[in-house]
């Protein structure tokens, strides 16, 4: 639903939601005020009967009194007046007393005289014989207990209603003794009714309280007047409203009901002016409804729809700078300047972002072209490399060929160069057992020389072969059980002739409770003895050269070569086992034989057993080099 | 004289003779061969008591005729005593043989083991 339907809907809602509430209203308030002001005035207007009923009694009793107090009356009730009937009772005093009964009784309540009266056929008539109840002894007319007593009230008879007046008979000066009661009655005709009807000016009717055939509205208030004064009101239809009241007879007993019938004027009244009001309201509020909804429709909503078609446009051409400012300086138009704003600052944002964007693809755009740079530089390091890896890997293969080539050289050298040493060997052994004839002191010598040299040059072979085995990794050791000594002796017996070449002496040394078996390659072990026993010979002038088997713990044994020679600095520990140097710094011989490849080879076939090499030695105080094995079980 | 026989098994013509020379000083029977085609032959023909046996053979390798001879239920009960430069040689062929001679030996050595093989009973 638009907002403009929304608003005539609301306020036609508004305005007739104001007629109900104003017609509720006064339904509610005035309409009860009225009933309740009219109300009141039947009240008033039934007192008004009532009084008038009254009047007339006290009218009958005013005439009564005056024959009462008379004392020809005094006279006539003593029975001393017999012309009183003549002068006072005559028909014609009925008719202009209206009066339809006299009765007269003396002192002693005897009646003196009674005489009834029909007004409407002016005759007279017998007393009615239901009043003689009222004349009897012990009735309520004959109670006069003073001089001023007065009765004066209704009775009921068959007949109808009567007014009645009993009173005391006095003299003319109003005094006593009471010479008898003298009583009057009334009937209560339609001529009276019409008289209070005329007094009043109002429409009276007088029921009997206990007739059988009341009309409804009598009925009704006969059930709701229950005390001897009550009052009661009844609207009979929308024009009239009538009033009830009681009338009670002498002896209090409910006798009569007294009708009033007025018109609901000021009902009638109220009810138009409500109405009148109404219909001004009605008139009066769709113009307001329509004033309002034209005024709200021109202030509020075309300026509101015209506002919504601009943004409406806005988003669907998605023009920011298009025009939306109302005129005026109310709400609306600060709400389009507001808009106006904020698309303002919409379109700067939007230009930034824009800007932004541009930058970033620019910076994207530098970044990619950054990278494949950097991607094609690094592809063409990584070919590089590629290239140079493959290089490596070919000098690599090429370092190993020529690795393997040699060691397989060496080994042939070692192997095809043992047959001419065999030879050598056996030839001096023969030589030296003077198999071929005898031999001089200085022949044997230099035949053991030769010996001697051709073990040098085994020793030399072997290490050789060594080195290269242990060089491109082919060293393959054996794990044997052998005799420690005998390997102890062996070597002693090989290194002998060379240590009396110097003149030294070579001492081996077993610890006494070294095992009798190890495990390991005795072959290498003898190798390394060899070597550091060399090494000890080559650096000794003199003294001597021990060999040592011992355990250090239970867990390892350890092979070590003393010597009284010229010792090593601690600076050059470490470097004596690199191959070809030797203790002077230099790969020359000034001390010693060799090609200094002894100690290197000690180290490195260690370092394949799991040993560990050490070396103690200080300048000019001898050395001692130790090699130290794990026990193997 | 001792019955008993040694074929010498070796391609160098020097340490051949030598040996040879040696061991009949101790009173031996020998045989020389130098190639390993002739020493099948001359093993299964003459049954030595020992073979010293190089490894290193023209034709037919010496660790092929040790292993022809445990082979052959004729020959395998014959002694042999392997003779080479090569410690992996030996080690190859440890189970197949009775002894070994490692190049360079000397004189001493070589009627060492030559006698332990000889003066021991049969295997």
């Amino acid at each position: 639903m638009s907002l403009s339907r929304r608003v005539v809907a609301a306020t036609v809602l508004t305005i007739l939601g104001a007629l109900l509430m104003v017609y509720m209203t006064s339904r509610l308030i005035l309409e009860r005020s009225y009933v309740q002001l009219e109300d009141q005035e039947a009240i008033t207007n039934v007192e008004r009967v009532r009084n008038a009923f009254d009047d007339d009694i006290q009218a009958l009793l005013f005439l009564a009194l005056d024959w009462s107090k008379w004392d020809e009356t005094y006279h006539f009730v003593a029975g001393d007046a017999p012309s009183y009937i003549a002068d006072n009772l005559l028909d014609q005093a009925f008719v202009s007393l209206k009066l339809n009964m006299m009765a007269f009784l003396n002192a002693s309540n005897e009646m003196v005289f009674e005489k009834g009266f029909d007004l409407e056929t002016g005759q007279a008539v017998p007393v009615w014989d239901s009043l003689s109840p009222y004349f009897a002894s012990g009735s309520p007319l004959l109670q006069h207990p003073s001089i001023t007593s007065e009765i004066a009230g209704v009775i009921m008879l068959p007949e109808g209603p009567m007014l009645i007046v009993s009173l005391p008979v006095l003299h003319s000066d109003h005094t006593g003794p009471i010479g008898g009661i003298m009583i009057w009655g009334q009937f209560l005709d339609q001529s009276a009714v019409e008289k209070l009807s005329h007094i009043t000016s109002l429409d009276v009717s007088i029921r009997r309280f206990d007739s059988p055939d009341l009309p409804p509205d009598f009925q009704t208030a006969q059930a709701a007047l229950i005390a001897p004064d009550e009052v009661f009101t009844l609207p009979l239809d929308q024009d009239t409203v009538a009033g009830y009241a009681r009338v009670d007879d002498l002896q209090g007993r409910p006798s009569l009901i007294l009708k009033m019938e007025m018109p609901r004027r000021i009902y009638a009244q109220g009810l138009a002016s409500l109405f009148y009001f109404l219909a001004v309201q009605a008139v009066i509020g769709p113009i307001f409804a329509f004033v309002m909804v034209w005024l709200v429709q021109r202030t509020v909503l075309s300026r509101l729809s015209r506002l919504s078609a601009r943004v409406r446009q806005i988003q669907k051409t998605d023009d920011l700078s298009l025009h939306v400012t109302l005129e005026g300086n109310d709400e609306l138009a600060m709400l389009s300047r507001d808009i106006a704003d904020m698309l303002n600052a919409l379109a700067h944002s939007r230009e930034r972002l824009q800007r932004a964007h541009d930058q970033l693809e620019e910076r994207v755009e530098e970044r990619t072209q950054d990278i494949s740079k950097v991607n094609s530089s690094l592809r063409e390091q990584i070919a590089e490399r590629l290239a140079a890896e493959m290089k490596l890997a070919e000098a690599r293969d090429q370092a190993l060929e020529s690795l393997r080539l040699k060691t397989q050289i060496v080994a042939n050298i070692s192997h095809d160069s043992r047959t001419p040493l065999t030879n050598i060997e056996l030839y001096t052994d023969l030589l030296l057992l003077e198999r071929y004839g005898g031999l001089t002191p200085r022949q044997h010598e230099v035949i053991d020389s030769i010996k001697l040299n051709s073990r040098q040059l085994l020793a030399l072979i072997n290490n050789m072969l060594t080195e290269a085995q242990m060089t491109s990794g082919k060293l393959n050791l054996a794990n044997d059980a052998f005799d420690p000594r005998q390997l102890l002796d062996q070597v002693k017996l090989a290194m002998i002739p060379l240590a009396e070449q110097k003149s030294l002496s070579l001492i081996t040394q077993v610890a006494p409770d070294f095992p009798a078996h190890l495990r390991g390659d005795a072959d290498r072990l003898k190798q390394i003895l060899t070597n550091l026993i060399d090494n000890a010979i080559k650096f000794t002038k003199q003294g001597e050269v021990t060999a040592r088997l011992y355990q250090p713990d239970s867990f390892h044994w350890v092979m070590e070569v003393t010597d009284t020679g010229v010792g090593i600095s601690p600076e050059l520990h470490q470097r004596i086992f690199e191959p070809f140097w030797q203790v002077d710094g230099s790969p020359t011989r000034t001390v010693g034989r060799g090609v200094g490849l002894g100690l290197s080879i000690v180290k490195n076939l260690a370092a394949n057993m799991n040993a560990e090499i050490a070396v103690k030695s200080e300048i000019g105080q001898g050395s001692t080099f130790s090699v130290c094995f794990r026990l193997q079980e | 004289m001792s019955t008993k026989r040694i074929l010498i098994v070796e391609d160098d013509p020097q340490l051949g003779i030598l040996t040879r020379e040696i061991i009949s000083t101790i009173g031996f029977g020998t045989e020389l061969v130098a190639d390993g085609a002739l020493a099948i032959q001359a093993i299964a023909e003459t049954k030595p008591d020992l073979v010293i046996l190089d490894m290193h053979l023209p034709n037919i390798s010496g660790a092929e005729i040790l292993s022809q001879m445990r082979a052959d239920p004729a020959l395998k009960e014959i002694k042999v005593l392997i003779s080479t430069a090569d410690i992996a040689m030996i080690r190859a062929n440890e189970s197949l043989a009775n002894g070994f001679l490692l190049k360079p030996f000397d004189i001493q050595q070589l009627i060492q083991a030559v006698k332990k093989q000889i003066d021991l009973p049969d295997r």
